[in-house]
């Protein structure tokens, strides 16, 4: 056993893109601002907090001032969100095919589910933040056909905020594929989780962010804004990685996202980077009865034990209800 | 050779660890492993008390009550049941009549099947309180467990257009649990308050009777479509009547077995045999 684990460990380490190598690129594409190499889409974000990308303070000088985590980095609150910005700006094209091809078309039954548990209805409005290319989106408008009579939408409507340009582009033309061109039904905003300043007060019956709380700077913040815009008697529901608790199946994850998944960004996307950010940031994720914790703390009510295990805990449906 | 055994204790000892780590792993994955010790030395085995006061429902009462948002919504929800059935969108219509949006339905994740059992529970309950009311002492065991039952069919009254669609929904494997648990704690209780204390092998005999009974009167009012179910009360009564006649034929049977056993044994320990009826 001993011997094995020597034999399978050694050659790994030696394959680019360990932490190390990592923090170097990543910080060499911070400074200089690199243009991502396959993605044609548009530059990543400019936010009001940090409005200038292109000249962050390097991570190792910034020790003074609120930190936060980036993976396994630690760098200074301002900067997180515009390095996510930059990660999803790089993988907005290809965001989908790397669902499909690191989940194994899981994600879809995952998305498939958390709609059917949500079961929304042609009153529903729904808010789906960090929802870019519209994977919870057009799921929404697809189950509100299905229980309605006669297949219409009724009043329902759904509104999706991502603070992502090239990743609401992508959603925009799946939308127009697909037949939605105006916005009495389906609408895009750009915006911020921490701030919906677009959105009244105790106007939403049902919030999600699927795949998204864990990118955000101030996870608290979050939850308030969405504890903020729902009605009384709203939904809150939270589709997150989670972390794997079953002793066989929580080494073979590990070994999955740390050497797997960087090294298939790599081959599909061109992107090591960004992948190791994304399997970074789920481990920094609190795990399920932590953020169940976090959810009770903005003042929402949690059934049960608030939260749903997905495919053994890989990912998990966090709910709760403002009543 | 000191060197020898240094690297063969490195090499041994390693994975010692490691495997240790695993066992231990696999040891708090498996809860059963933890009661295999038994009681300590400090536990009274003389003082076991056979609680013939138990009700069925005593191990599960302590379960997280529904919580006032759950009544309510619940409530609302049975409203609607007659119309749209055991239903997610029951339960959202609910949620609307109290003023909240649809999707209030989650309280209740289970969608339909949490709605039947927060109904079998409830009439449970209703039952039994209504059963309290009674001159029970004065009445006989089958007319208690008789009019036990009808006062628990009559709550099914008015969902019994829409009481298949339950029966459906119970019977789906991953809701069977919540079914045989709801179906037996109320066997149970009827037994309870018919007076039943019993502590041996009639204490089941008794409930699975009674449960076909319950099981297969509250499927014939399904389809009964007589003035206030009154060919359900007559099913009913013809039921009770052949378990009577089964019970007795039970008791016979058991008896005749029991007789039968017994004289093998007593033939076996007259050759020399120890036996479990050997008294000496």
């Amino acid at each position: 056993m001993w011997t094995a684990s020597r034999a399978l460990a050694f050659p790994l380490r030696r394959l680019p893109g360990t932490t190390a190598a990592r923090q170097f690129h990543a910080s060499v594409c911070v400074r200089h601002a690199a243009p991502p190499l396959t993605s044609p889409g548009p530059p990543p974000p400019v936010h009001e907090a940090n409005p200038d990308p292109a000249l962050p303070p390097p991570p190792s000088d910034s020790t003074a001032g609120p930190t936060t985590h980036f993976g396994f980095r630690t760098i200074p609150e301002h900067e997180k969100e515009t390095l996510v910005g930059k990660v999803f700006g790089n993988v907005a094209q290809s965001y989908d095919l790397m669902n499909d091809v690191m989940s194994g078309g899981v994600h879809r039954l995952w998305k498939d589910h958390y709609m059917r548990t949500l079961a929304p209805s042609s009153t529903t409005q729904h808010l789906d933040v960090a929802g870019g290319t519209g994977d919870i989106a057009f799921r929404f408008l697809d189950h509100v056909r299905g229980v309605t009579p006669g297949g219409g939408l009724g009043t329902a409507k759904v509104t999706v905020v991502d603070i992502n340009p090239a990743m609401l582009e992508v959603g925009k033309r799946r939308a127009l594929d697909l037949g939605y061109r105006d916005s009495t039904h389906l609408e895009f905003l750009e915006g911020n989780a921490e701030n919906l300043h677009q959105i009244p007060d105790a106007s939403v019956d049902l919030y999600t962010i699927a795949f998204g709380i864990r990118n955000c700077t101030h996870v608290d913040r979050v939850l308030a804004e969405a504890y903020r815009v729902l009605k009384p008697g709203g939904r809150l529901s939270v589709l997150e990685f989670s972390s794997v608790n079953n002793p066989l199946l929580g080494p073979l994850y590990e070994f999955y996202s740390f050497r797997i998944i960087p090294a298939m960004g790599d081959l599909v996307a061109g992107d090591r980077e960004s992948y190791a950010y994304l399997v970074e940031s789920i481990r920094k994720f609190p795990a399920q009865p932590v953020f169940r914790d976090m959810i009770k703390t903005a003042g929402f009510k949690v059934q049960g034990q608030g939260w749903e295990d997905l495919t053994f805990g890989v990912a998990a449906i966090h709910t709760g209800f403002k009543i | 050779m000191l060197a020898f055994r240094r690297i063969s204790t490195s090499i041994a000892g390693r994975p010692a660890p490691r495997l240790n780590a695993v066992a231990a792993a696999c040891v708090r994955a498996l809860p059963i492993a933890r009661y295999t010790q038994g009681p300590g030395p400090e536990a009274n085995r003389g003082n076991i008390d056979y609680n013939v006061h138990y009700r069925a429902d005593e191990s599960t009462r302590n379960r997280p009550a529904a919580s006032q948002s759950q009544t309510q919504l619940a409530e609302a929800a049975l409203k609607h049941v007659p119309t749209m059935g055991w239903t997610v969108q029951a339960l959202g219509a609910g949620a609307v009549d109290l003023g909240y949006p649809t999707v209030l339905h989650g309280l209740f994740p289970g969608g339909g099947a949490d709605l039947i059992d927060y109904f079998l529970q409830k009439s449970k309950n209703e039952m039994r309180a209504e059963m309290e009311q009674l001159d029970l002492a004065s009445m006989k065991i089958t007319q208690k467990i008789r009019t036990a039952c009808i006062m628990r069919l009559k709550l099914t009254a008015p969902y019994i257009a829409r009481w298949p669609d339950a029966l459906g929904i119970m019977a789906q494997p991953p809701n069977a649990p919540m079914s045989l648990r709801n179906l037996g704690e109320l066997v149970d209780e009827m037994w309870y308050l018919a007076g039943d204390r019993s502590a041996d092998l009639n204490w089941y005999s008794k409930r699975t009777l009674l449960a076909g009974v319950y099981t297969s009167t509250e499927l014939y009012m399904t389809q009964d479509k007589s003035p206030d179910f009154q060919e359900t009360w007559k099913f009913l009564d013809r039921r009770l009547q052949d378990v009577g006649t089964l019970g007795r034929t039970t008791a016979e049977v058991t008896n005749y077995l029991q007789f039968g056993i017994r004289s093998a044994f007593g033939v076996l320990s007259s050759l020399g045999h120890k036996t479990p009826f050997d008294r000496r």
